[in-house]
């Protein structure tokens, strides 16, 4: 056979044409699998942003790894300075950090603006209520108990917050809610492979004969196959574009009507999304796509 | 060239081909004529390596293309042109795009197919058709881009499988001509598969009849046959 009947060819305007065409004919299908596509990935990106705003939060409010001691205010600083060392000298602690009670009162003022008078009246009297304390920061949530009877057998000691069963009943809200919506979400994926798998699969039974001309023609498997697979594609990639402007639509709204009544919960920018949702969302589309696509063609397109 | 060697084929328990030997020399034009069920079809399919003998050799150029890999089939079928009855050509593609087509298979440039593919149309007299749709041409305009769409790619063979089927008695002798101008103009080997034994006869050519299964007859062209005498 001469080098001619060897080529291969590669015509991406044609491919991209025929996926079009093969989209149109199907219009309803086309729909119906951006959709379902759109949906999952929205519910996904909804749940990311979320998460993510959980996080800043429970990490911004201290909820995790950390406990805070308060010392007996009447105790000297030399005998705080002991309390340090000794509190350093625990197992699991990976750091402390020291707030005078003077640092304290400092830190009520900044957080509540207008009440100046009565911050000067406290410091010009002399009579700061306030203990100094230590925030201490441990590795290993599983053995915190132990620490926190050690804490407290410190003499001196008056009090020891640990915000482990409050930050736990968050954690596993969270991974409650992480499984419920990974559930979810995978059905909803398995959905989408699904309905595109069926795009695909009714675009190539209506080019059953237009098929076999082809193959009569001597056209390879991947000529006849790439215009199906782009149309996978683009099913994915137009999905994750729409799934990446409703949850931006969706996050920005959210943010807007909720930050004015939740002043204590910080929310994240949406503008820091944006440019994950961008790119992530189509290739996961795009991925999608393909794998519907070729499952489809792997079943429905014989040699 | 083509050889059959012995090839039988069978399906469920039905003798479709039963231990057939010819050969086509390059550049012949040759008739295969049978009844409906005679096993015409099978010999097309065998011969576009769409099935394979169960018994029996078919060499093709010196291939047997009963052991060619799944993957050198779409190769071996370029040095094959089909036309069919029913023209299958695409309906959503101009007559120009369904020859432009046939090229874009192979691999051939957007340059070459834009050169090639209105002169392809002239050969066949269908150039002023270039942009119209099949559902605008009638049957035999359509065969005649079916025509232009198997000589694209300058194929050695020429498989016809009736290709006079739905067009009128006038337009099947045109169909015939042009089948035979490719023959001997541009050297191609051409078999045509047909029940139309009255039109054959008119044409002179060489003659394979099919029944049962079975070769019954093998007539040389005329022009052979009184060189025999």
């Amino acid at each position: 056979m001469s080098d001619k009947r060897r080529k291969g060819g590669f015509h991406p305007f044609y491919y991209i044409g025929e996926a079009l065409v093969g989209m149109k004919r199907h219009g309803l299908m086309t729909v119906a699998s951006i959709l379902v596509l759109t949906s999952c990935l929205t519910l996904l990106g909804v749940f990311g942003v979320l998460s993510a705003n959980l996080n800043k939060n429970i990490e911004r409010l201290g909820l995790l790894n950390e406990i805070v001691v308060f010392v007996d205010p009447s105790l000297d600083s030399a005998r705080v300075s002991e309390i340090s060392d000794d509190i350093k000298s625990l197992d699991n602690v990976s750091y402390v950090e020291y707030i005078s009670k003077a640092d304290g009162l400092e830190s009520l003022r900044q957080t509540y603006v207008g009440y100046d008078d009565l911050f000067d009246e406290i410091e010009k009297n002399g009579d700061n209520p306030l203990s100094d304390s230590f925030v201490v920061t441990y590795t290993d949530g599983e053995t915190v108990n132990e620490l926190e009877f050690s804490l407290r057998s410190i003499p001196g000691v008056t009090k020891v917050n640990n915000r482990l069963d409050y930050a736990m009943k968050v954690a596993s809200f969270k991974r409650g809610m992480s499984a419920a919506f990974l559930w979810f979400f995978f059905l909803l994926f398995a959905v989408s492979i699904f309905v595109i798998f069926n795009t695909v699969k009714l675009a190539v039974q209506g080019r059953r004969g237009e098929i076999d001309v082809m193959r009569y023609m001597g056209a390879t498997r991947l000529f006849i196959a790439t215009p199906f697979m782009i149309e996978g594609v683009l099913i994915g990639v137009v999905s994750g574009f729409a799934a990446a402007g409703t949850v931006i639509g969706i996050a920005s709204y959210a943010a807007k009507r909720l930050a004015p009544d939740l002043s204590m919960i910080e929310i994240l920018p949406v503008s820091g999304f944006v440019p994950a949702l961008l790119t992530v969302f189509p290739i996961i589309g795009a991925v999608s796509g393909v794998a519907a696509g070729l499952i489809s063609i792997r079943k429905n397109l014989n040699n | 060239m083509i050889s059959f060697i012995g090839v039988s084929k069978e399906y469920s328990d039905v003798i479709a081909l039963n231990e057939v030997s010819f050969t086509i020399n390059d550049g012949e034009f040759v008739f295969i004529v049978g009844k409906s069920g005679a096993g015409k079809t099978t010999l097309t399919r065998l011969l576009i390596r769409e099935e394979k003998p169960d018994a029996g050799k078919i060499i093709v150029n010196e291939v047997n293309i009963g052991n060619l890999a799944d993957s050198a089939i779409p190769y071996y079928r370029r040095s094959i042109g089909m036309v069919f009855q029913d023209f299958r050509l695409f309906p959503d593609k101009t007559a120009y795009e369904n020859v432009a087509l046939a090229m874009r298979v192979v691999g051939e440039p957007g340059s070459e197919i834009k050169k090639r593919v209105p002169m392809l149309l002239r050969t066949v007299s269908i150039e002023d058709k270039a942009s119209h749709f099949p559902r605008q041409l009638s049957g035999g305009e359509q065969q005649r881009v079916a025509l232009a769409r198997a000589i694209a790619n300058n194929p050695e063979i020429i498989i016809a499988d009736e290709p006079t089927g739905n067009v009128d008695p006038q337009m099947s002798l045109t169909i015939m001509n042009l089948l035979m101008k490719i023959n001997s103009r541009l050297g191609k080997t051409v078999i045509v598969v047909t029940h139309e034994k009255a039109l054959v006869d008119t044409l002179g050519k060489r003659v394979i009849t099919i029944d049962s299964g079975k070769i019954v007859s093998d007539v040389p062209a005329s022009a052979d046959r009184s060189q025999d005498e």
